[in-house]
């Protein structure tokens, strides 16, 4: 079996057990389909979809668990509820993915051209691309966004606020650009 | 009570794969390969339709040693549903085509 197969069908067995049981045999029915798929990335693609399809399902259950079931059981306001967690949890994933980059290519920076000239380094061009360049990537995509996925450009600007907050604590702790 | 089913051009694809042969089973896989759609959008639909009962799963009988496979068809209500929005379809489709796509 190759790796992508196999991860495939670890990534299945692992949902289908953690699935809570309304989505446990959807889960199950995905994971014996995995056997038909001919090709091993396919197998792959197959999996990921699947979870995709998966998350969705669970997310309504598992806020019904949460909430006690104190709230009237309607499935499409549920529904709606797990498409929108998948949308903002997106979002979040943009944003970090974004700001990993941003600090990524900051490090890089910093050990290439500082570390090696007589400059020393230049606390305001590493708050601009640690903050202020993410910062502004995910005020323009939220608002590109907006419009066409409401929960995307939340999640995004979620990060954004939490990003602000850290660095509050940040320079309250430390003092400015230290 | 529940809302009307939201008939995507993806659910409406499903429908008519599983219109072809109302009666017989199908498999998850098979109805991926027939309609060309990823498991990531033909599941959500398979258990939208299975909720509103207008399809019925059912687990393989599998031979020995073979896990089983999940199925699926039509219930009664759900081929009902399927041929009058599929007719209701194209009905309208004709319609556009006779009046040169004006709407009316």
């Amino acid at each position: 079996m190759s790796h992508a197969r196999s991860l495939a069908s670890r990534l299945l067995s692992a949902l289908a057990r953690m699935s809570p049981s309304q989505s446990r045999p959807w889960a199950d029915a995905m994971l014996r389909e995995l056997d038909f798929v001919e090709s091993d990335l396919g197998a792959l693609r197959w999996a990921l979809g699947s979870a995709g399809a998966l998350f969705r399902h669970s997310v309504p259950h598992l806020w019904r668990l949460a909430l006690g079931k104190r709230v009237p059981v309607v499935d499409v306001t549920f529904r709606e509820l797990g498409t929108k967690t998948t949308g903002v949890l997106s979002g979040v994933a943009y944003a970090g993915a974004l700001l990993f980059i941003c600090v990524d290519g900051l490090a890089r920076l910093v050990a290439t051209v500082f570390a090696s000239s007589t400059l020393g380094r230049v606390p305001l061009v590493e708050c601009s691309v640690a903050f202020a360049l993410p910062e502004a990537a995910f005020v323009a995509t939220a608002l590109a966004l907006w419009r066409r996925q409401k929960a995307v450009s939340t999640g995004i600007l979620l990060a954004g606020v939490i990003l602000v907050a850290h660095l509050i604590v940040h320079f309250s702790k430390y003092g400015w650009l230290n | 009570m529940r809302s009307r089913l939201r008939l995507s051009p993806q659910t409406l694809r499903v429908l008519e794969a599983f219109l072809d042969d109302p009666k017989e089973w199908k498999y998850g896989y098979d109805i991926s390969k027939t309609t060309g759609l990823k498991s990531g959008t033909l599941y959500p639909i398979l258990m939208r339709l299975a909720e509103r009962e207008l399809l019925e799963a059912s687990w393989e009988t599998a031979e020995v040693g073979k896990p089983p496979r999940h199925m699926y068809r039509f219930t009664r209500n759900g081929l009902r549903e399927a041929l009058e929005v599929v007719r209701s379809r194209l009905k309208s489709r004709s319609q556009r085509t006779a009046f040169g796509g004006v709407k009316l």
